[in-house]
Formats: structure tokens, C-alpha cells, sequence
């Protein structure tokens, strides 16, 4: 449900996010580490979820996630597809349907799938953005997780037509998991595009290499402009990773990092708070600048930002 | 680096540039004594060794290759249990000067013995400085893993009474403080009434402590079991980071070796294990950003090390600052202290660099 704002003042966009798919395949783990501060290795700790478990999310300053956790034991779905279909699958903007990679009966997994598309998404949200994870990619040898992948995509691409999904694989053990939740959060974000101009026009201005906006809570990337090219096009969620470990191990000491500088002979990096739900993360090469410098031009980009922050109705 | 910034008032508590940090009397008397120097003399037929042994599955192999050689700690359950005697030479990516021994936890030293093997057994412990037993403590293997300990203690003082003995007390990550100190308690207590029956227990000394590779404990004990293969320099490593620390009021500092996140010097201000996990996690953040970056032109190959790297925390900052090829400075500073004062830290840094590199030429480093 979207909100008009009335006389300039921030409404915030409600989004409805189902996570759907079979027992223990990852679901509560991935929402855990993403949302909820999580390390990969507690999420041994969590059961089964009951039923569905829903929680609000608030991500940057305009957009809430109404995020509905829905239990995968064979008992739940039965009821998601019967009694408790509408109430369900209505109004829904995105559904996250998680795959073990590893299932032992994938031929159940996509009957549930099927059902949800067909009973569910097709006859009461048909506009509704459709993701896979196949999840759980590290017990999978590195020489065969592409091949297997491909041939999944395909498969799941063929059975939602007409249509169209958007697949990913994923982990909790590395960066491939905040590469999904990435691309998912940033399709969501109501103006995103008007932060990509501005973020543009910064990158130009102080001659950066890279800029990237991370959200403050859970460091996905929400906007990036690169100037110059790089070979490893899965930085951005290995950047994700890395910060949101250094702030889950800075948490643990009851401290926030307020900023980070790292730089060496070739490349000098800066993440600082930005705005009140982001963080910035600037990228020189060129080792004349000093930092003071780079520094200054963020502070002073601020209130420009500022206003995007806070604005965003749609 | 910076190069704008004209007057600098100079507090009186920071060094000035002839008294700056001065190597201690002491330690210049390292080039005088031929002994020690030879201690550290590294050929690589004699360097110092030390041995990692342990019961099958205790954990030695993970240690090995979680602190060396940079795995992360859920992908050890996937390695194989190791069949020979791994050598591992460290000096390859680390400051450190030594041969990891990894035994098999088939191995006993006792059945060697037995076997009449005493060429073997010489072999394993002349040369060695530091035996490192990894112990699992589960219930049942306790009373094995004590008799093996035993048994090994015997067979290596008797070839080398030099060697020092340390006890990890290992995958104690889902034990609480207080079954640690127990766990601790007991153990010391079991060896120490089976060393008294060969009425050795004053002679040899045994270093206890609680690892795991879930957490920064296992960093800590290794740092401490390597410091004990730099006895020489560690002296006058403290005293220049003491004077480092209170001339420009830092809490806490470290003498890193980058790649195995291992410290081999501190001041003298008490040790404080979450300090020390901020450290470690700081280093992980600047090595994983180098990597990405890295490919802007290597300044390696010229022979620039000069990552460097300051972390605002909300009460604190963190100064990382490159030395040489394998070490670094991590500092910590309070907030009100800092105050337009990074000209000071860093030239203060410069003199730091400048007598840790003086002290590394004395030592044969």
C-alpha cells in the first residue's frame, strides 16, 4: 500500500515482502543476518519458524518492509494455500521463494513453488516482483555451483512463465547473499534514481573513483556511480560483508564506528555516516589527495543528501 | 602524505626530536653478546621449530591452517586428517622465523620410544623451542589425552630440557568463563600429579590455556607462544612502545605481523581481550579492502609498504600504521585526547618505525 505525503511532509511507503519456500531452507537465517545483526553462525541457534512470523522493517527513511516470514513445514504451506491464501497473497510486491540447493526432494520444492505462483501470486498480486534464492551454495564444490545454478535458473524461469523472475544464488557464508538482498532492496527504494544523479554528480565533482551509499542498519548497497573500470564486479556485496562484520564485532564492545579511512600507495578509501540512514563510501587513486580534503567535500555534500533522505514521496 | 598545515604548537608532552625515542641501554648490548644473536640466526637447516601434537581430531591441523594460512574458521571441518608430519615453513608470508611442525594424532612419541626409534625422536625435538599439546575436552578422551601429554613431556625433556610446553585447551567456544578456569584448574592439577611420580614437576613448566578458532583466543595464545621465539627483541620493543604510548597518550598499542594477525609486542598497560578482538577485526577489514583495491598498480613492488588506516569509533580511534613488509602499529586513543594532534602522532610514528627497524638490524631480523 502507498501513501501519498501531503504538503511536503515524509509519508513513509509500506511494502509487503513474502519469504516463502520449504522447510529449513534458509529463510529465518537470511532475514536474520540481513535485518536482525546476526552472524552467519548464529543462526544455528534459531527453530523452526511457526506459522508466519511478520516484522516491520524500516529501511532508509521512506520505505517500511512489512516482511512476512512464512513457515516452511509442509503443515504451514498446506494452510497458505487453502484457507489463508488471500489474506496471504494479497498485495504483495515482492516474493523471495528460498531452494536448498541440497534438497532431497526437488520435486516437492517446485510443487510449492508452482502453488504459490499459480494459486497465490497469479490470481491476487499478478504484478508482484518475483525472486529465487537458491540457497545454501557453499556445500556445493566451487567448480560445479555454476553449472548447477544455470541449470536451475532455467528450470524456474521456464515454470513461472509467463512471468518474469529474477534469479540468484546464495550463502550466508559470503558476499552472495548480500548481492541478492541488494538487487531486491534497491528495486524497492521509491527514489533511487534521483540519489544515482546526485551520487553521479558528487563522483565528478571531488574526481572519485567510486562512490558507493550503503544503508546505515544493514550496509546493502543502495546506489553506486564508478568513474573508472575494476575487475571484480562483486565488490560491492564483498564491501557489504566486510562492514557489516567490522560493525557486528564493533557492536559487540557496545561501539558504532562513526567512520573508516583506509589507504595505501595506490588507493584510498573512506566510509563515513552520511546521512541519518546512510553511510558513504568514497574511492581515490589518486594519491595526491589528501584526505582532509575528501573529507571536507563529504561534509559539505551532506545537505544535499540530506534532502533526498528525507523527501521520497512518490 | 599531508602536506598543508603550517605551525605546529608543539605540546610539552610530545617528543621532541632530539630526545625522541631512544633505544634502551640495554638493548644495544644485543650486538655485543655473540650468543644471543646466534639464537636467532636463521639458516634454514636449524630454525627454531615448533611442534603442534595433539589427539587425532583435537584441532591441530585447524589451527594451523585458520591462523597461517588465512582459512576461515567453518571451512576446517572439511579437511582431511593428516597422515605425516607436515613442515610448514611461516617465513613465506610472516615476520615470524620458524617451522610449524603438524603431527599426525596417530603419533606417540611413546610408542616410538618403544620401538626404539630414538633417531626419529631426537630429530623431532632437538631444535625445538615451544611444544604445543591440543587437547579436545571431551569427557571421554581426557584421561588419554593426559597420558599422551605425559608420555610426550617425558620423551622431549629427556632430548631437549629446554623446551617450553604449552597446553590449549582447544574448541572452548560454547564454554562459559567460569567451566574455562575449571577446566584450566583441572587439567594443571592431572599433569602436575603425574609429573611429580617422575619427580619432574618443578623442573618443567606448563603454560595452560582455553583456544578455540570460533573466536580471537587462539590468536592471543599463539601470539604469546611466538613471543617466546623473540625473547631478545621483546624487551626493547616494549619499551619503545611504552614511550610511544605515553608520550602521545594511546590506551593500548600492538606490534602486529599483518598476515597471521598474531602481536608480537605490547606496552606494558594490562591486556584486554576485547581490545584485542577490535584489533584483529580491524586488521581483517584493512587486509579484505587492500585486496579488493589492490589492483590500482601494486605498491609492493616498489618497496612502499604504507597502508595506514584511522577508525573513529564513537568514544575511541583506531590507528593502524604500516612498519615494514610484515608489521604494523594498531594504536588506540581516547577521543579527547586526539584534538589536532595527528602531525605529532605521526612524526612520533616516524621516530617509532625508525627504532623498531634499528632494533630488527641489531637482532639479525
Amino acid at each position: 500500500m502507498k501513501r501519498r505525503g501531503f504538503h511536503g511532509s515524509a509519508r513513509s511507503t509500506h511494502k509487503k515482502v513474502l519469504l516463502m519456500g520449504r522447510s529449513e531452507a534458509g529463510k529465518t537465517s537470511m532475514r536474520s543476518i540481513i535485518f536482525a545483526n546476526y552472524i552467519a553462525r548464529d543462526t544455528r541457534r534459531l527453530g523452526a519458524t511457526m506459522d508466519v512470523e511478520q516484522s516491520n522493517v524500516r529501511f532508509l527513511n521512506n520505505l517500511v518492509l512489512n516482511l512476512w516470514d512464512c513457515g516452511g513445514q509442509d503443515a504451514f504451506m498446506e494452510t497458505f494455500f487453502t484457507s489463508q491464501k488471500d489474506v496471504l497473497f494479497s498485495n504483495v510486491e515482492v516474493l523471495i521463494f528460498v531452494f536448498d540447493v541440497q534438497s532431497s526432494d526437488v520435486q516437492k520444492d517446485i510443487e510449492k513453488y508452482q502453488s504459490c505462483i499459480e494459486t497465490g501470486i497469479m490470481k491476487y498480486s499478478p504484478d508482484a516482483m518475483i525472486f529465487c534464492l537458491v540457497h545454501k551454495m557453499d556445500l556445493i564444490p566451487k567448480a560445479q555451483r555454476e553449472m548447477l545454478f544455470s541449470k536451475r535458473k532455467e528450470e524456474l524461469e521456464h515454470l513461472s512463465k509467463p512471468l518474469k523472475i529474477s534469479c540468484y544464488a546464495t550463502s550466508i557464508w559470503d558476499e552472495t547473499l548480500y548481492n541478492a538482498w541488494s538487487k531486491i532492496m534497491s528495486l524497492l527504494i521509491p527514489n533511487v534514481g534521483q540519489l544515482k544523479l546526485k551520487l553521479k554528480k558528487f563522483a565528478d565533482h571531488i574526481n572519485a573513483d567510486e562512490v558507493l551509499l550503503f544503508e546505515k542498519a544493514t550496509f546493502l548497497v543502495v546506489a553506486h556511480h564508478m568513474r573508472k573500470e575494476h575487475n571484480d564486479a562483486n565488490r560491492f556485496e564483498k564491501i557489504s560483508n566486510i562492514i557489516k562484520q567490522f560493525k557486528l564485532s564493533c557492536n559487540k564492545m557496545q561501539s558504532f564506528f562513526r567512520s573508516i579511512e583506509v589507504r595505501n600507495s595506490s588507493f584510498a578509501a573512506y566510509i563515513e555516516l552520511f546521512t541519518a540512514n546512510m553511510y558513504i563510501m568514497v574511492v581515490m587513486s589518486d594519491p595526491q589527495v589528501c584526505s582532509a580534503a575528501v573529507q571536507l567535500n563529504i561534509n559539505n555534500a551532506k545537505r544535499y543528501f540530506k534532502d533526498t533522505d528525507q523527501s521520497g514521496t512518490q | 602524505m599531508t602536506n598543508e598545515v603550517a605551525t605546529l604548537e608543539v605540546p610539552e608532552w610530545s617528543i621532541a626530536a632530539d630526545s625522541a625515542l631512544k633505544l634502551e641501554p640495554g638493548s644495544r648490548q644485543l650486538s655485543a653478546s655473540p650468543s644471543s644473536a646466534s639464537l636467532l640466526t636463521n639458516t634454514s637447516s636449524n630454525k627454531p621449530k615448533i611442534l603442534l601434537m595433539g589427539l587425532s581430531k583435537a584441532g591441530k591441523t585447524s589451527i594451523r591452517n585458520v591462523i597461517f594460512h588465512k582459512m576461515s574458521a567453518n571451512e576446517t571441518q572439511f579437511l582431511d586428517p593428516t597422515h605425516k608430519i607436515d613442515k610448514i615453513d611461516i617465513s613465506n608470508k610472516s615476520f615470524l622465523d620458524f617451522q610449524l611442525w603438524d603431527f599426525p594424532g596417530k603419533l606417540d612419541i611413546s610408542h616410538l620410544r618403544d620401538k626404539e626409534d630414538t633417531s626419529t625422536i631426537e630429530k623431532i625435538f632437538v631444535e625445538a623451542r615451544v611444544l604445543i599439546f591440543v587437547i579436545d575436552p571431551v569427557e571421554e578422551k581426557h584421561s588419554i589425552a593426559i597420558d599422551r601429554l605425559h608420555g610426550t613431556i617425558l620423551e622431549a625433556y629427556k632430548i631437549n630440557p629446554k623446551i617450553k610446553f604449552e597446553v590449549f585447551i582447544h574448541k572452548s567456544d560454547s564454554i562459559n568463563e567460569d567451566q574455562k578456569i575449571d577446566n584450566i584448574r583441572e587439567m594443571t592439577h592431572r599433569i602436575n600429579r603425574k609429573l611429580m611420580t617422575a619427580g619432574l614437576q618443578d623442573r618443567i613448566l606448563i603454560s595452560f590455556r582455553t583456544t578455540s578458532i570460533y573466536d580471537h583466543s587462539i590468536f592471543e595464545a599463539m601470539s604469546i607462544v611466538c613471543q617466546q621465539l623473540l625473547e631478545n627483541v621483546l624487551s626493547p620493543f616494549e619499551n619503545i612502545l611504552n614511550a610511544f604510548v605515553s608520550s602521545n597518550k594511546m590506551e593500548k598499542a600492538f606490534i602486529f605481523d599483518l598476515h597471521p594477525k598474531i602481536f608480537i609486542a605490547t606496552d606494558s598497560s594490562t591486556f584486554d581481550m576485547p581490545t584485542y578482538e577490535l584489533c584483529c577485526d580491524m586488521l581483517d577489514l584493512i587486509a579484505d579492502m587492500g585486496c579488493i583495491y589492490q589492483e590500482y598498480e601494486g605498491g609492493e613492488e616498489r618497496g612502499v609498504f604504507s597502508t595506514c588506516s584511522v577508525i573513529k569509533l564513537n568514544d575511541t580511534l583506531l590507528h593502524l600504521k604500516q612498519i615494514n613488509r610484515h608489521l604494523a602499529l594498531v594504536c588506540i586513543q581516547l577521543q579527547q585526547e586526539t584534538a589536532c594532534t595527528q602531525g605529532i602522532v605521526d612524526y612520533n610514528f616516524q621516530q617509532l618505525k625508525h627504532g623498531i627497524q634499528e632494533v630488527l638490524k641489531v637482532a639479525n631480523l
